[in-house]
Order: structure tokens, then sequence, then C-alpha cells
């Protein structure tokens, strides 16, 4: 076996010297300190124009091609016929594509999460039920973390089977407030206090205008939804200050936030549920 | 722009001189004590703290007065058309920001005027924006009371009245001068709209003599350029 093995080496390599095989390491070093070198200029200089997702893509590329290409030059130095190894690679291959069906699927998805680009490094993503802010986009995973700290690791295949809810896609959002006042009040009134609220607000947007829907009417009350624009950063600013200050407001205005309730009436809404004391039976 | 000066102990801002810059003397004073710089209002309030680093030697404070961070959208009380054919000339005084920079760093950006926040553009894409509730003023009318004077021009060629409301402000893209009576100045604007009702905007430096005072915050794109106009037509017609 081990008579096999060298003859199929001494085959391939022709000048099996020790000078050579020095001289290609010698080759691969340097080319691998030139690569470093590239990529730290090219994203010093012109990475910098680019968003970083696209940042982290050009960047791998670049090593990956580079590495490749110095390999193959470090061989050729070494005196390595690159026919033989590219014979043994295609007979290798078959097998390791068997073997690595998963991780293969994961990197061509990857490619087509990098081409179709559904979000980018640092926007806030919900996939599968998981929030988070997106760390990196590799070959085979997506690298999450959660708002409450944790780490996500999700693989490509998965982001692109499901659907991907991107939070922070576009610059400006609306926060939709599901409401629900009491039959009695004034609509007109209650969309008045409402847009009234959200002109007062510092991080509610102007333009586009708020929103303002008569939803249903439902068993409690009349179901509303009021939608505020703002900010994609002030989230969490506008649900909080724009949460008290519609209660705030609603009481102050004496508009009734209903909770679920049942009337029981028998036969007549104006006279109360007869109710009588049975005395307790002694023996 | 800047008024340089070295704390020592409790100080007030002394600009040493007849300038637009007094607005921030009589507002502000500083104190450095136990390496911790205060900005305060002139009644005590402290309205932020900075540490210094007690190794760093001379620290050198500066404050400056710059246009808002973003444009302002007008939107007046009255509404104001201007008829189809005519030209007319106004002023806007446009509110300040009190930029405080210890050693060439922003340690604090004060803004006297709250204005709320609005949008530029569809919810794509777009630019951030302040709502400035302004009635326009007539031409030759310039504030001293730490407010800038911009200058428009609105030529309406079309055949339909154009509404003064949703005009935006470049003041992005404006330079803050001071001129030779200590007046503080922005560059003019100039809005054209065509007989196809197309509307341009240009910018342009005021005739009179003045020294720059604080630059443009940055340059207008064509992205942008096409994003104004469309609201500006849209805000207009829609009054």
């Amino acid at each position: 076996m081990l008579n096999e093995l060298r003859d199929f080496f001494s085959s391939i390599i022709t000048n099996p010297g020790l000078y050579s095989i020095i001289k290609g390491i010698i080759v691969f070093v340097a080319g691998m300190l030139i690569l470093k070198v590239i990529v730290y200029l090219f994203s010093k200089r012109l990475f910098s124009k680019y968003s970083p997702q696209s940042e982290h893509v050009m960047k791998k590329l670049i090593f990956y091609t580079g590495i490749i290409i110095v390999m193959l030059f470090s061989m050729q130095v070494m005196g390595i016929k690159m026919s033989a190894i590219l014979g043994a690679a295609g007979i290798a291959g078959i097998a390791i594509g068997f073997a690595a069906q998963t991780s293969v699927s994961n990197i061509i998805s990857g490619f087509f999460l990098l081409s179709e680009k559904p979000f980018e490094i640092n926007d806030l993503i919900k996939v599968d039920g998981q929030l988070g802010i997106v760390l990196s986009i590799d070959l085979l995973s997506v690298k999450l973390r959660t708002l409450d700290n944790l780490f996500i690791r999700i693989p490509n295949e998965t982001i692109l089977k499901t659907n991907v809810l991107n939070i922070t896609k576009f610059p400006i959002r609306r926060m939709n407030f599901d409401l629900s006042v009491a039959y009695k009040e004034d609509l007109e009134k209650v969309r008045n206090t409402l847009f009234d609220i959200a002109a007062q607000n510092p991080y509610c947007l102007d333009q586009p205008e708020p929103y303002f829907l008569i939803r249903d009417f439902k068993d409690s009350g009349i179901s509303i939804l009021f939608g505020a624009w703002f900010d994609k950063n002030d989230y969490t600013e506008l649900k909080n200050t724009m949460m008290t200050e519609i209660l705030e407001r609603f009481k102050r205005e004496n508009i009734e936030i209903p909770f679920p309730h049942i009337s029981v009436y028998t036969g007549s809404a104006t006279q109360p549920f007869p109710f009588v004391e049975i005395p307790k039976k002694t023996d | 722009m800047k008024e340089l000066l070295t704390i020592t102990s409790e100080t007030d801002i002394n600009t040493g001189k007849i300038t637009p810059l007094r607005i921030l003397e009589t507002r502000y004073k500083l104190l450095v004590k136990d390496n911790i710089l205060r900005i305060m209002e002139k009644t005590g309030n402290v309205l932020t703290e900075v540490m210094i680093q007690p190794s760093s030697g001379k620290n050198i404070f500066s404050v400056s007065l710059s246009l808002p961070d973003s444009f302002l959208v007008l939107s007046q009380i009255r509404d104001i058309k201007i008829l189809p054919g005519s030209t007319v000339h106004f002023a806007i005084n446009v509110p300040l920001w009190h930029i405080f920079r210890l050693n060439d760093t922003v340690v604090d950006e004060r803004r006297p005027l709250e204005m709320s926040k609005t949008w530029v553009g569809d919810p794509v894409s777009g630019d951030p924006a302040y709502t400035l509730i302004a009635e326009p003023l007539p031409a030759g009318v310039k504030s001293r009371d730490g407010k800038a004077y911009t200058d428009m021009t609105i030529t309406n060629n079309s055949k339909k009245n154009f509404n003064l409301k949703g005009v935006i402000i470049y003041t992005q893209f404006m330079n803050l001068y001071e001129n030779e009576a200590g007046v503080l100045i922005t560059d003019r604007q100039h809005v054209t709209v065509s007989h196809a009702e197309k509307i341009t905007v240009k910018l342009s430096a005021p005739q009179e003599k003045k020294k720059l005072l604080f630059p443009k915050r940055q340059q207008i794109t064509k992205d942008q350029l096409s994003r104004f106009t469309a609201f500006l037509k849209k805000a207009s017609e829609a009054t």
C-alpha cells in the first residue's frame, strides 16, 4: 500500500528535489502575506464606500480566490503536475459531494442569499420565530445576536426555505396601535385626540401622516387601528411615549378604553337581575 | 466660527466682541471641577458633564452656531399661494443649533427650538427633515435673535397656484455667514416652477459682503434633488 502511494506521488512529482519544495513553501508564505496586505488595502481604501455586507463578501471573495492562486502557483514551483491533481480531485469530488450534501446545499443557498440580499449585516430580522441582529452572513450560515444578547446560528438553507422578515430594511416604519373605545364615545373626538397625540410626540413623523381606521364593532367596544410613522431607530422611544400619552390623554378626555365584559339581562335592561337569598337548611 | 477659551474655574462664555455669538454668552456658562467640564445654563441647571483627561494638558473649549442637521419643511400657519406668472421675495428665519466642542470633539449640541420630525420622500427611500412652523417675512427684515436669515425667491411660471406650504429649506446644503452688520445669513434659495410645472431649485451665495461661519454639511445628490422637487410638487398640489 505504502509502495503504491510512493509510486503515485513519484509519478506526479517530476522534480522531487528538496530545493523545489522549500522554494514552493517560500512562495506560499510570501503569497499569503501579499494576499493579506491586498485584502487590508482594499478594505481601507475601497471597501469603506460600500455597506458592511458588501465589504464582507468582497473580502472573502478576494481572500479565497487569492488562496487558490497562491496554492496553484506554489505547487507549480514545487514541480507538481497539475493534470494529475485535477484528475484525482474529480474522483475525490464525487465522494466528498455525497458526504457533504448538506454543506454544499448551505453553500449554494449562501450564494443565493448574497446575490438576492434580503438583509445585510446589522439589519434586525425575524427568521423562524427568532428575532435578532445580523452579525455575519457566511458561506454555511447566518449568525444572529438576539436583543437579549443570545447567539443564534441559522443554516443558509433554512433561511432560503422560510419567510424572512427584515424589520430595518426601510428607513422609516409605521407603528400600529390596536385600540378599543367604548360604544358611547364620539369617534371624531377619538380621531382628533390621537392625531394631536402624534403631533405632540417628538418621535412621530409629521409626514407621512398617521393612519386611522375604524376596524370593527367588537363585543366590548369599537376596534380602532392607529398607525404612526417613525424613524426606524426610534422604536423604543416612540412605543413607550405613545403608549403613556394615549393612556394619559384618554383619561383626561374621559375616553373609555373598555375591558372585555358581558352584560346579562333578564327581559329588561333597566331591571336588576333578580337575586333571592335562600336560607340555609338546618337539620 | 470658533471662539476659543481655556477654562480653569467657573466662567462665562465671553466672545469678546459684538457678534451673533453673543446669544451663547447670554445662555450658557462653564465650570471645570475635578476634571469634569460642566456646561450649564445661566440659571445653574447642568446640561451636560464631560470627563476631561487629566494628563492631556491644555483643553480648548469652543462654541459655535450651525444650521440644523436636517432639512426644514415649511409649515406656515396661513395658506399662502403664489399666483401664476408672479415672482415673490421673502425671508425665513431659520433656527440655529448651538455646538459645544472640547478639543475639536463635539461634546454637546443644543437645539433652542424643538421642531417635530418629518420625512421627505416615500417610505422606501427619503430624507429626514424637521417641520418649521414659520410665517414668511418681508424681504429685508433681518432678525438678530440668534436665528439666521434665509432669502427666498419663488417664481411661478405655471398656470396653477403654487402653495408655500411644503417648501423645503435646504439647510444641509447651505453655508452660514455673518454679514458686515453682524447679522447671520445663509445662502439664497431660488425656486422656479416652469410652464410645464417642473420645479427647479438653485442655491446661491448672498451678494453682500460676508464671512463664512459654518460650511454646508453636504453636497446635494441628483437622487435627493428629484425627491425634493417631487415632494414640493405633491405638497403644493395637495393644498
